[in-house]
């Protein structure tokens, strides 16, 4: 207990328990498979309906249902790290030549879903535009779910998908303080992955307090907003554009 | 909703719970009220449940659209624009390549829904046309509000009402001498 809190607040860590250690190095490998099946059997829907006390498709089964497929998947990720760190495959320095904590990874990820309430609205605008008697079309066909969705459904609204997913990546451009603080603020980028970046509009915001008034750093930082402003424009322009002529289609059907 | 009774599609009832419901589609082919073409050429109109079904041998496609068009009544108003865009024919035109659509499949039967309904006379007519033709093909269920329609052509009338079923027989006697005074009274129009 006492370790635990010490570790938490940041004090040289001791070594784990020896039990604990034995314990994950020999049975990380069994929790592994074990977890994987689990996390496959609950995913699998298939087999889920045929447990008829599982399979009721209500809102409170579905959320239980994802919790505890999150919920696996997180032992699943922290059983195999064990497995790899107890057998010394560490890719850090190997594999991956330099690794940051706060990488432009990392703030893919955060990014990804900080955009995501954009391009799901727009996106599903474009989804609900598509008749549905062009659904019930293809059903009676005989095309499943699946199917209508990818053949019919998608190709109608891709435009409006495309266009959802422009505008995101117009917010996402603009975007300072998550890629601040996840992306390690390091103004050099380079290509790895796993490297550290700073955006454009962080930039600014960072180093125009240090900038001399008409300097060189001061007209590179203008530069650099106008720039930023440029790319924004156009992803925007862009997006709105291919909206119009979705629009357009959508009003011909 | 309460069902009472059985629906069979040759034999196999199709409210039974191990039925697949994709399948049985394929089995049924469906023709809507209101024309329902997808945003497609002619072409990839008609062969939509083939290329479901995986379908891509150049040769059997081809067939499938001409074979379908001929019986749909449609091949000679479309043939050189088959590339075309379905969304460009005429309501009567999209109704009947719809029809064209749901015998691709080569279905037991076609269920129409009221069919005609969103149609002027003339393209009634021919709908109607096409309809007897298939006649010795497939099992054709047609709902229809048009009594004279279902007078017409058809070799059994069921009269439905509020989702019941009132009586069921030979056209000809349903309509000449029916057994029933609801029956009587909705043919001449005396109903409510």
């Amino acid at each position: 207990m006492t370790t635990g809190r010490r570790r938490w607040l940041g004090c040289v860590p001791e070594r784990p328990r020896r039990t604990l250690r034995r314990w994950s190095s020999v049975r990380s490998k069994e929790i592994c498979v074990a977890c994987g099946l689990v996390a496959l059997l609950i995913a699998d829907s298939r087999w889920l309906s045929r447990l008829p006390k599982l399979s009721t498709p209500t809102a409170g089964g579905q959320l239980v249902r994802f919790i505890l497929t999150l919920f696996l998947s997180v032992l699943f990720a922290a059983a195999r790290g064990s497995l790899r760190g107890a057998l010394g495959l560490d890719p850090r320095g190997s594999l991956v030549s330099t690794y940051f904590q706060r990488n432009a990874l990392v703030v893919g990820f955060v990014m990804g879903f900080a955009v995501i309430p954009i391009i799901y609205t727009i996106a599903e605008d474009a989804l609900t535009a598509v008749p549905s008697a062009l659904r019930s079309a293809s059903l009676a066909c005989g095309a499943s779910r699946w199917q209508t969705a990818t053949r019919v459904i998608l190709p109608i609204a891709i435009p409006g998908i495309f266009s959802a997913i422009m505008v995101g990546l117009g917010r996402a451009a603009g975007e300072t303080m998550i890629v601040l603080m996840a992306a390690g603020n390091t103004p050099v980028l380079e290509m790895n992955i796993f490297g550290g970046l700073r955006a454009l509009s962080a930039n600014i915001t960072v180093e125009l307090p240090a900038a001399v008034k008409d300097g060189t750093l001061y007209r590179v930082l203008f530069l650099a907003a106008l720039t930023l402003f440029a790319m924004t424009f156009c992803i925007n322009t862009v997006a709105e554009l291919v909206r119009q002529r979705f629009r357009k289609r959508a009003v011909q059907l | 909703m309460r069902i009472v009774g059985e629906m069979r599609l040759n034999c196999d009832s199709i409210y039974a719970p191990e039925v697949d419901v994709i399948d049985l589609r394929k089995r049924m082919g469906m023709v809507f009220q209101k024309s329902n073409p997808f945003p497609m050429s002619i072409y990839e109109h008609v062969v939509y449940p083939l290329r479901i079904d995986g379908e891509s041998r150049r040769r059997i496609l081809d067939e499938t659209v001409e074979r379908c068009l001929k019986a749909s009544a449609l091949w000679d108003e479309v043939t050189d624009r088959l590339r075309g865009c379905a969304l460009e024919l005429s309501g009567g035109q999209q109704q009947r390549m719809c029809i064209a659509r749901a015998i691709a499949a080569d279905p037991e039967m076609l269920l129409m829904g009221e069919p005609c309904s969103a149609l002027d006379p003339f393209a009634t007519s021919r709908i109607e046309e096409l309809i007897f033709s298939l006649r010795g093909e497939y099992t054709v269920l047609m709902v229809t509000h048009d009594m004279q329609q279902a007078a017409r052509g058809s070799d059994y009338t069921a009269f439905m009402y509020l989702g019941r079923m009132i009586e069921y027989g030979p056209t000809k006697g349903l309509f000449v001498k029916p057994r029933l005074q609801e029956t009587e009274d909705y043919i001449t129009g005396r109903f409510g």
